[in-house]
C-alpha cells in the first residue's frame, strides 16, 4: 500500500558499537535485537518498536526504530549479551532522524593491526586497536595472561609486515 | 560529578586487565571504578582505581577479623549477602562497605530493619546489572522484583545503592546511561539512578555510623 508523504511512519535511527571479537552479519545482528525486544516488552511492543537494521559497516550498525520508543529500543540493545551464540555488547552511541547524520558521527578509522607482542616473558600474536588497545588472537592457551590488555601491560611489541 | 562504576572484577578473576578496564570504562564516560579480589598496585591508570576485598561465604563469626584485615591493605571491603540473619550481621561489621549479590539472598533476605541499618551505618547496597542482561524469562522476573523491593525500602530509608557492571569480560561493560536504561526497567526515578552512580564516593569517605541525638 502506497502512502502520503505526509502519512508516512516518522522513523528514529540508533548508531550502536558492537564488542566482539566477531564480525557479524545484519540478519544476525537483527535476530538478536528481536529476541531482546522480544525477551524484555513481548510481541505486542515489539510491533510498535518495529526495530530493523539498517546497516552494518564492521563494529557499527544503524538500527532502526519507531519515533517515541528509541529509548525502549535502547534498553532493549543494552540487554544484548551475545549474537548468534558469540558473547557481544552492544552500545548505543547516538540516536537521530536521518541516517545520514549517523553516517557522518560514524568514526571512520577503526584499523586494526597485527602484531606481536611479549606479556609477562611468553610472546603471543596479537591484535591492536584504537588507543593502545590490545587483544590476544588465540584465546584460553595462555591461562597466565589476561585476553584484553593495554601496550602499557607489554613487555614488548612489535607490528608484523 | 563521579561517575564510578561499583565492581569489576580483573584478571586473574576475570578476563581483562585492569588497565584495560580503566581505558574501556574512561572511554564508555566512568570517571573511575572498584576493582574486586585484587591486590593495590601503584600504578596510574586512565581513570581512578580503588581495589576492594571481595568475600564470599565467610563464617558470621570470621567476618569481622576478615573485614579489618581487608580495610588495612584494600580502600573498600564488599561482602556477599547470604540470608537475613547473616545480612544483619554483615551490616553490623566495623568496616564493610558493600553488601552485594542481594538478588541471590533468600526471600526476606533484605528486610526493613536489614534497610534500617544499612542507612544509619553508611553500607552501600550493591546492584549488579548483569542478571538483568544474562538471565531471562522466570529468573529476570524474580531479579526485577527483587531489584524493585529494594528502591521501594532504599526510597523509605535512603541507604547508598551501589551500580555496578560485575564485569569479567570486556562484552560485560555498560555505559552509565546504558546502566540508566537497564535500571529504569526496575525504578523510573533517573534522578536517584544518577546519585546511585556516585554513591561509591560518599560510601568511602564516611566519617562513621550516624548517633541518634
Amino acid at each position: 500500500m502506497r502512502l502520503r508523504p505526509s502519512m508516512r511512519e516518522n522513523f528514529r535511527y540508533v548508531l550502536v558499537r558492537i564488542t566482539s571479537d566477531s564480525v557479524f552479519e545484519s540478519r544476525d545482528l537483527y535476530r538478536s535485537i528481536a529476541e531482546s525486544v522480544v525477551s524484555l516488552y513481548g510481541d505486542r511492543i515489539t510491533a510498535q518498536i518495529w526495530p530493523s537494521v539498517m546497516q552494518v559497516s564492521g563494529s557499527y550498525a544503524i538500527i532502526r526504530c519507531r519515533r517515541g520508543l528509541e529509548h525502549d529500543l535502547e534498553t532493549a540493545l543494552c540487554a544484548i549479551s551475545q549474537i548468534q551464540g558469540t558473547p557481544a555488547a552492544i552500545h548505543p552511541l547516538r540516536t537521530s532522524g536521518t541516517i545520514r547524520t549517523l553516517k557522518e558521527k560514524m568514526p571512520l578509522c577503526t584499523e586494526k593491526r597485527s602484531a606481536k607482542a611479549v606479556i609477562s616473558g611468553v610472546p603471543c600474536d596479537v591484535v591492536v586497536s584504537m588507543q593502545g588497545r590490545i587483544d590476544l588472537k588465540e584465546k584460553g592457551i595462555y591461562h597466565e595472561i589476561p585476553r584484553y590488555i593495554t601496550e602499557e601491560d607489554t613487555e614488548d611489541l612489535y607490528y608484523d609486515e | 560529578m563521579h561517575v564510578f562504576d561499583g565492581c569489576v572484577f580483573p584478571y586473574p578473576s576475570g578476563t581483562v586487565s585492569i588497565a584495560r578496564y580503566a581505558r574501556e570504562l574512561s572511554s564508555l564516560g566512568f570517571s573511575g571504578c572498584v576493582a574486586a579480589s585484587m591486590a593495590p598496585v601503584n600504578r596510574i591508570y586512565d581513570i581512578p582505581v580503588w581495589t576492594a576485598r571481595y568475600l564470599t561465604e565467610v563464617p558470621a563469626r570470621l567476618l569481622s577479623r576478615e573485614a579489618g584485615r581487608a580495610i588495612q591493605v584494600n580502600d573498600l571491603v564488599y561482602v556477599q549477602a547470604g540470608d537475613a540473619g547473616y545480612n544483619r550481621n554483615i551490616l553490623t561489621t566495623q568496616g564493610v562497605h558493600v553488601m552485594t549479590n542481594l538478588h541471590t539472598t533468600p526471600k526476606d533476605g533484605f528486610d526493613r530493619y536489614c534497610a534500617q541499618l544499612a542507612a544509619e551505618r553508611e553500607i552501600g547496597v550493591d546492584l549488579s546489572v548483569r542478571p538483568l542482561i544474562e538471565l531471562r524469562d522466570g529468573a529476570r522476573q524474580k531479579v526485577i522484583r527483587r531489584y524493585e523491593e529494594i528502591f521501594t525500602l532504599q526510597n523509605r530509608y535512603e541507604f547508598p545503592i551501589v551500580l555496578s557492571s560485575h564485569a569479567a569480560d570486556i562484552t560485560h561493560l555498560k555505559s552509565p546511561r546504558e546502566m540508566i536504561r537497564l535500571f529504569s526497567l526496575v525504578w523510573k526515578d533517573e534522578n536517584l539512578l544518577w546519585e546511585s552512580l556516585e554513591s561509591i564516593c560518599l560510601i568511602k569517605n564516611r566519617t562513621g555510623p550516624v548517633v541518634e541525638i
